[in-house]
């Protein structure tokens, strides 16, 4: 193929539009199935292998088949899309080979739309809205009473700009990218603006960070940028580790080319000749979707000598990283590509002055990167517009845990975490009772409910104890006890820590040894004093990130469920019922009818009890497993405090 | 250049700091104590430890002292309360992984008190019981922090105490993970042969899969010890003998670089032998045989008491000091001029080696005087000494570090010369470049530098283009015999010769452009020593780059022996006179004859090898023997033979007279280095019973026989007659450029398909080996090691670990095969054997390896 060049990117843009165009002289149909990991996992593979099996057995002509990353709605995965010619897309949720098979017949070739599985119709909202196949919703769109996708609860409150794409691209192709838009900002950085004009344009946005520290970017890169040096880097950290976070994974999987996009506009702003994805090894689908596009934007003559004839040079690697949380700290992560052992160093120097080799560096995390190209093609202030007034943009979140819709979701700055959690959400699962959100993974805090007006906003997140971290958002309900959470985080950050400088590789141990005595009920006021004595030495002491936020968790709950700390070490009593030694199981008479489900259950034999009578459960074999407690179809097995040691 | 100087205030006080330096240097210089335990001297600053964390104005946090660094007009706060109460908290977690009962004790003052000694106990539990009790850089922090009560428990990990290796005992119960010594280890020593692994808790210092050392990358320097700031690591041989009374620095007697050494002495024992972290050569750095060969070799078991005479083939008898030298001064009497021979073991000091060969060539007449090095050494002594003059322009461990360029050629200084190692690799890090030029890859450049393999005969065929490289930048500008070596080299051209050498002509061409743009040093070992024209041709070269130019370039010849260059210049060289000059100039046999007031000798001495057929022959009837000798049993020959040694080694069958000999630590002397360094030794613990300083022994013998010349008051008197004797006899080199033409190079054929390649060093100590005198060197220098290539190996089907035997026309020897990267294909070495036999004076031997059945193998071995 001949050089690239902004003219030839928009002729191959317009070729990818007119081939994706169905109808006349298209195909008649297509069915995208939406294969990011969390659809696989519920599986996606047997939907797509059945619907192809289908089409050739069936020799059926027209329908284009594809695959796209994750659509968002994890918890309702596997999810389709079907297009007919004329008519908007219309997206299926929990779907499997045979439903899939139902959907083919009765959609695809005879347009009859499948109501009962249908999630809704059209297109969600994407952040810079172009006159799209949504418009045309307005009129009778022949799918009658199909709720428009854009309005149900979990997508109208969301503004997708890092994830413009979602459900739309297959990440394989960079034509389907192209097709989308994709690297018109590439050009326009290249052949119509200075380094200098990029980095305003990114600074006048007001993006931050979205690794979690949250330091702006145009800032970050014109430091880089004004580092003295001949040889620069660039990073996209994509080392994700928070437990229950999986923001990165999902976009790097479903569009790898907005990430490397973003990577190429920042390199020409900061002058970096190479770049590094470095991605943890635990995501086999991301790493081979980086590479892939690395390979096709190389092969388009999007990466490498004098990009889209501009003269400007630049080229970038996957790195794949061991899986160790601390390698996500930007100095283990430097180490780590280096080939030393992850382990983070003392700044300053910042990356930006002595980074990799020495060099000046800028790394950025996946979606910050993201972000950029939208930024370049609609403008600094566009950006700015959206958000509050020190948090601009949109933030991707992955909410998890006991909320009714899990999933990934990119909402405004400033909206307010009941709305994330009730309505985008859906609420708490089996209708318990909101107790916290957590946000900000193992460095964050925990919000209780009281609190859940607040606005997603970096600054208002600080300052009740949490974190805006990289995304990760738990929802916990009241079955969860608060100091075992901690525990749980705490556990996390000990066993991550690197080990290298004592406050955090030491101190995570003696704050979680004292976690774990008082959920033995061993705890004493002295304890509680000296958890937070101990956490404010972490804390202030830590050498890294790691070990700074390290006490959040606990810190946060230590503010925000103080009593239930108390209960436990006044009273000897777990209000969740969760922490063994101050729990004990007991067959409650009026409700048993003698199923014997429970009794064969029981690992220890602990449950005794002849057939429609009353069973009885020997507290002394009982080794609190709770297995009784999940299979009474009764509610029969209960829980109920008892002071420990008794 | 001198560092631009600011000005900050640590607590109040105004401190004035270079550039560049950090916080902690900064408070250091100024007296000022910040505790810190992971902050080191010469290890980049990591700030793991954070008990140096201090308050600086205008910085939020508190930033640890040790990478902060030092700005102008700054204000730290070392002491304030919030900064105590927080290191308080962290010395507590420094504490939680280290058994800390006695740190805080109340009783601790009466408890160290009443107990006069650490008990010998496993592991540690408390500093009552640790090997660094009273030298515990731990303890000194608690104690300053002030720290009474630890409100926490413990974590007692309950590790086994490591003690699979030699030297080490690793007790990682009391570790604190400052990583001092994992740094040390990559940052300055470059082996990596420990790393941390694990994480959080769990996280521990380890050598690779937490196999042995011996079976890692750890070459036994001790340099971790040395930085240990706790008990964990400790030398295993002394960790019981307690704090030494007092120490003294004095010279490592094991090989020619001269390394200081603490040498710590406690009623009347040495009790430890530790780096001198202010002295050169090395500054605190030492290898094995340094670190643990020094203790238990002055103490040995083996060490002779007694004055032994053999009265008219009687049994050996003991005798006092005074009867034995009667004795010998008899006996020795009738076998003057060219019947007596004297080896003077290049391990001896100045005045040992002086009185002797003075004795030699003034009291026996003959100039043959030997060591028991090979004599391609002496014949290399007195080249460079003819050539160059008597000091040779020796370069310094410091203008390793700091050159530009580097050389080496023909050695490999990580084998027989360690510690330079850190010198060369300094050279690498600060940017300087480093070639290692060798027939096989040396171990030296796997640490630093860049590899250059040398074909057979290389070495001349590389120098020589180098020569042509860097004399054709000079223009041979002001050097005599510049046309005739141009004209010699033109033969071929400089792509022929670079091909002759196995090199790349544009590598020749890039080493040359390196050594001639900058300061550089020529460090050259045995294997070129070896080809006396490939030596020529380095000192060609080191001419052409402005040898003696103003520290344009320097020399370094790694000599191995311990006093190998003192030894020389005491003239205990059958062709060199103390200067040194050469024996067969005319003038300094005059001088000499005039300072002396006697005749010299004018018959040329024999070498070694003529030394070892003259006694084979009967022509050499007495010997005065102070070192190790090739051929023992030729010595039965002999009708007179006198030992002077330290060590017992199995030579007193033969013997008319033993003495026994004191060692480095015992008495006083000077030794001088391969920088020409001149050391004082010093005397920290007595000589066993009746053992003297050799040169006593000798002047007392020649006394006896009535000798003039031989009355000194003490060791000083000795060293100030062979200052002036030397200063007076030294003369300078020609320095002038000479042709140089190859010699014959061995060359395998089919019958004989291998080149044996000398080996790189040994372990010659004294009249012994440090094998056989100290426990732990046979673990890590295992004997009659055969190393091949692997794919030679393959070929000779061959597994590592077998038997095989090496033989040439000249010997054999018997030995365990070993496959090495090391190895180009078709070289053979063996490590640490007797490979006299093999006739190895040259660079190479051909020779055939065998693999050895089982059965042959038991009947051999």
């Amino acid at each position: 193929m001949g050089a690239m060049t902004p003219i030839e990117l928009e002729r191959m843009r317009e070729e990818a539009r007119r081939e994706a165009r169905l109808g006349e002289n298209g195909p008649r149909a297509r069915i995208i199935v939406h294969m990011g990991t969390c659809g696989i996992a519920s599986g996606a593979q047997k939907v797509l292998d059945g619907c192809a099996r289908e089409i050739e057995t069936g020799g059926i002509q027209g329908v284009v088949v594809s695959t796209s990353g994750c659509a968002g709605l994890c918890s309702r995965e596997p999810m389709a899309t079907v297009e007919l010619p004329g008519r908007p897309p219309v997206k299926y949720a929990g779907l499997d080979a045979g439903k899939m098979r139902r959907i083919l017949k009765e959609h695809v070739l005879a347009g009859r739309v499948v109501e009962e599985l249908a999630l809704g119709v059209g297109e969600e909202r994407r952040g810079a809205q172009e006159a799209g196949p949504g418009e045309k919703l307005s009129g009778d769109n022949g799918y009658g009473g199909l709720p428009r996708l854009a309005d149900l609860d979990f997508f109208k409150h969301q503004t997708l700009i890092a994830l413009r794409n979602r459900g739309r691209i297959d990440p394989e192709k960079i034509r389907d990218y192209i097709r989308e838009g994709g690297y018109r900002a590439l050009a326009r950085a290249l052949t119509q603006m200075t380094p200098q004009e990029v980095i305003s344009e990114v600074k006048r946005s007001g993006l931050r960070g979205r690794g979690g520290a949250g330091f702006t970017t145009g800032m970050k890169w014109e430091l880089c940028r004004n580092s003295p040096g001949s040889e620069k880097f660039v990073v996209c950290n994509g080392d994700e580790g928070d437990p229950g976070a999986f923001m990165d994974r999902s976009l790097l999987e479903a569009d790898p080319h907005a990430v490397l996009e973003g990577m190429v506009i920042g390199a020409y702003a900061i002058g970096a000749s190479h770049g590094f994805f470095y991605i943890r090894d635990e995501y086999p689908l991301a790493l081979k979707r980086v590479g892939t596009a690395l390979e096709q934007a190389r092969e388009t003559g999007l990466l490498g000598a004098d990009i889209l004839g501009s003269g400007f040079s630049f080229d970038a690697e996957v790195i794949r990283g061991g899986g160790a949380f601390v390698c996500g700290e930007e100095t283990a992560l430097m180490a780590s590509i280096e080939g030393l052992v992850g382990r983070p160093r003392q700044r300053p120097p910042y990356p930006v002055e002595s980074g990799l080799w020495g060099k000046p560096t800028t790394i950025n995390n996946v979606e910050t990167w993201a972000n950029v190209p939208p930024i370049i093609e609609h403008g600094g202030a566009w950006y700015a517009s959206i958000g509050t007034e020190k948090s601009k943009g949109t933030k991707v979140f992955s909410l998890v845990g006991n909320v009714v819709n899990s999933g990934l979701l990119e909402v405004p700055m400033g909206i307010p975490l009941r709305r994330i959690v009730y309505e985008i959400g859906g609420g708490v699962r089996e209708g318990r009772k909101l107790k916290a959100v957590q946000t900000g993974g193992p460095s964050g805090g925990c919000i209780p409910e009281r609190l859940l007006d607040l606005p997603v906003d970096y600054e208002r997140l600080t300052e009740v104890g949490a974190i805006m971290g990289s995304g990760g958002m738990i929802v916990i309900d009241d079955s969860v006890c608060i100091v075992n959470l901690a525990h749980y985080f705490l556990s996390f950050t000990q066993s991550e820590s690197c080990g290298k400088c004592t406050p955090c590789r030491a101190g995570t141990w003696q704050m979680k040894r004292i976690l774990e005595r008082i959920m033995e009920g061993e705890g004493t006021a002295r304890d509680l004093e000296k958890l937070a004595e101990l956490a404010e030495a972490v804390k202030l002491g830590s050498l890294c990130g790691l070990g700074q936020t390290a006490p959040n968790p606990v810190l946060s709950t230590l503010r925000y469920f103080g009593d239930e700390y108390e209960a436990h070490v006044r009273h000897k009593r777990c209000p969740a019922l969760v922490c063994k030694p101050m729990i004990r199981f007991r067959i409650e008479a009026s409700l048993c009818n003698g199923c014997q489900v429970c009794a064969r259950q029981c690992p220890v034999e602990a449950i005794t009890g002849v057939k429609n009578e009353v069973h009885y459960l020997d507290s002394e074999k009982c080794t609190k497993c709770g297995f009784c407690t999940a299979v009474c179809q009764f509610d029969a097995v209960v829980k109920e405090p008892v002071a420990a040691g008794m | 250049m001198e560092a631009r100087k600011i000005t900050l205030r640590i607590d109040g006080r105004p401190v004035e700091a270079s550039a560049g330096s950090t916080v902690l240097d900064a408070a250091r210089m100024a007296g000022i104590y910040i505790p810190s335990l992971c902050a080191h001297r010469d290890l980049k600053p990591v700030g793991a430890c954070r008990i140096c964390l201090v308050k600086v104005g205008g910085v939020g946090g508190f930033p640890p002292a040790c990478t902060t660094a030092a700005r102008d007009g700054m204000e730290v706060s070392t002491t304030d309360e919030e900064l105590q109460r927080l290191r308080r908290e962290i010395l507590k977690l420094i504490l939680l992984e280290h058994p800390s009962s006695c740190l805080i004790c109340v009783d601790r003052e009466p408890c160290e008190s009443f107990r006069g000694g650490p008990e010998k106990s496993g592991k540690v539990t408390g500093c009552m019981f640790c090997s660094s009790r009273g030298g515990c850089e731990l303890a000194d922090v608690v104690r300053y922090v002030g720290l009474t009560e630890l409100d926490y428990p413990t974590k007692y990990k309950n590790l086994p105490l490591e003690r699979e290796d030699p030297f080490y005992d690793r007790d990682y119960n009391l570790c604190i993970l400052c990583g001092r010594c994992v740094r040390m280890c990559q940052e300055v020593r470059g082996a990596r042969a420990i790393e941390f692994a694990g994480r959080g808790i769990e996280t521990v210092i380890t050598p690779p899969y937490g196999g042995r050392h011996v079976d890692g990358a750890c070459t036994f320097c001790g340099s971790c010890i040395d930085v240990c700031p706790t008990g964990t690591l400790a030398p295993r041989a002394t960790k019981w003998f307690g704090q030494p009374e007092r120490a003294q620095s004095s010279v490592c007697p094991h090989c020619g670089l001269g390394c200081r050494l603490m040498l710590g002495e406690r009623r009347g024992r040495l009790v430890s032998a530790k780096p001198d972290w202010e002295s050169p050569p090395t500054r605190g750095y030492l290898c094995a045989k340094g670190r643990f060969g020094v203790v238990e070799l002055v103490h040995s078991n083996k060490r002779r008491r007694i004055p032994l005479v053999r009265k008219d083939g009687g049994a050996p008898a003991e005798v006092s000091w005074e009867e034995g030298t009667e004795f010998v001064a008899a006996r020795l009497a009738p076998y003057k001029e060219g019947r007596f021979a004297a080896l003077v073991s290049p391990d001896s000091t100045n005045e040992d080696a002086y009185v002797l060969a003075k004795f030699a060539r003034l009291v026996m007449g003959s100039n043959s005087v030997v060591t028991d090095d090979p004599d391609f050494v002496s014949r290399a002594e007195e080249r460079i000494c003819e050539r160059l003059g008597a000091t040779g322009a020796l370069a310094t461990v410091g203008d390793v570090e700091g050159a530009s360029t580097l050389l080496v050629i023909g050695g490999d200084p990580a084998a027989t010369h360690p510690a330079l190692e850190v010198a060369i690799k300094r050279a690498a890090d600060r940017g300087g470049r480093v070639y290692i030029a060798n027939r096989w890859h040396s171990v030296t450049s796997r640490r630093a530098g860049e590899k250059i393999l040398l074909s057979p005969g290389g070495q001349l065929s590389f120098l020589g283009a180098l020569v042509r490289v860097v004399g054709e930048k000079r223009g041979g500008g002001g050097i005599a015999g510049w046309a005739d070596l141009e004209a010699s080299l033109s033969g071929e051209t400089l792509e022929q010769a670079a091909r002759r050498a196995g090199v790349a002509a544009q590598d020749v061409s890039e080493i040359g452009d390196a050594l001639w743009g900058g300061s550089s040093v020529l460090v050259f070992g045995y294997h070129l020593m070896r080809d006396p024209q490939a030596l020529d041709m380095l000192m060609n070269l080191a001419l052409l780059l402005g040898l003696g130019e103003g520290g344009r370039c320097g020399l370094l010849p790694l000599w191995q022996r311990s006093n190998a260059v003192g030894s020389a210049a005491s003239g205990a060289r059958p062709n060199l006179l103390p200067g040194p000059a050469l024996a067969s100039d005319p003038r300094a046999i005059a001088a000499l004859g005039d300072l002396w007031r006697g005749r010299i000798p004018s018959r040329p001495g024999r070498d070694l090898r003529s030394v070892v057929e003259g006694i084979g022959s009967g022509e050499i009837r007495a010997l005065y023997l102070t070192g190790g000798f090739p051929q023992p049993e030729l010595l039965a020959k002999l009708e007179c033979l006198v030992l002077q040694s330290p060590f017992e080694d199995g030579l007193e069958r033969y013997a008319t007279a033993v003495f026994p000999a004191a060692v480095f630590a015992e008495v006083g002397g000077t030794v001088t280095n391969i920088e020409g360094r001149t050391q004082e030794l010093c005397s920290v613990v007595r000589a066993p019973a009746m053992s003297r300083a050799g040169w006593e022994t000798v002047a007392e013998i020649a006394r006896r026989m009535g000798a003039a010349g031989f009355e000194y008051a003490d060791w000083r008197a000795v060293s100030g007659e062979r200052r002036e004797v030397c200063k007076t006899l030294a003369g300078p080199g020609r320095a002038e450029l000479v042709r140089c033409e190859a010699l014959a190079e061995p060359e395998a054929d089919d019958r004989l398909p291998f080149l044996l390649l000398p080996p790189v060093g040994d372990l010659r100590c004294y009249n012994s080996s440090l094998a056989a005198l100290v426990r732990g060197f046979s673990d890590i220098y295992p004997s009659n090691v055969v190393l091949l290539a692997k794919a030679d190996l393959k070929r000779l089907s061959v597994a590592p670990g077998d038997r095989v035997m090496v033989a040439g026309l000249n010997g054999r020897i018997e030995g365990v095969a070993e496959g090495s990267a090391d190895m180009p294909s078709g070289c053979v070495m063996i490590l640490n054997a007797k490979t006299d036999g093999f006739g190895l004076d040259t660079t190479a031997v051909a020779v055939r390896v065998e693999k050895l059945s089982e059965t042959a193998g038991r009947e051999c071995g």
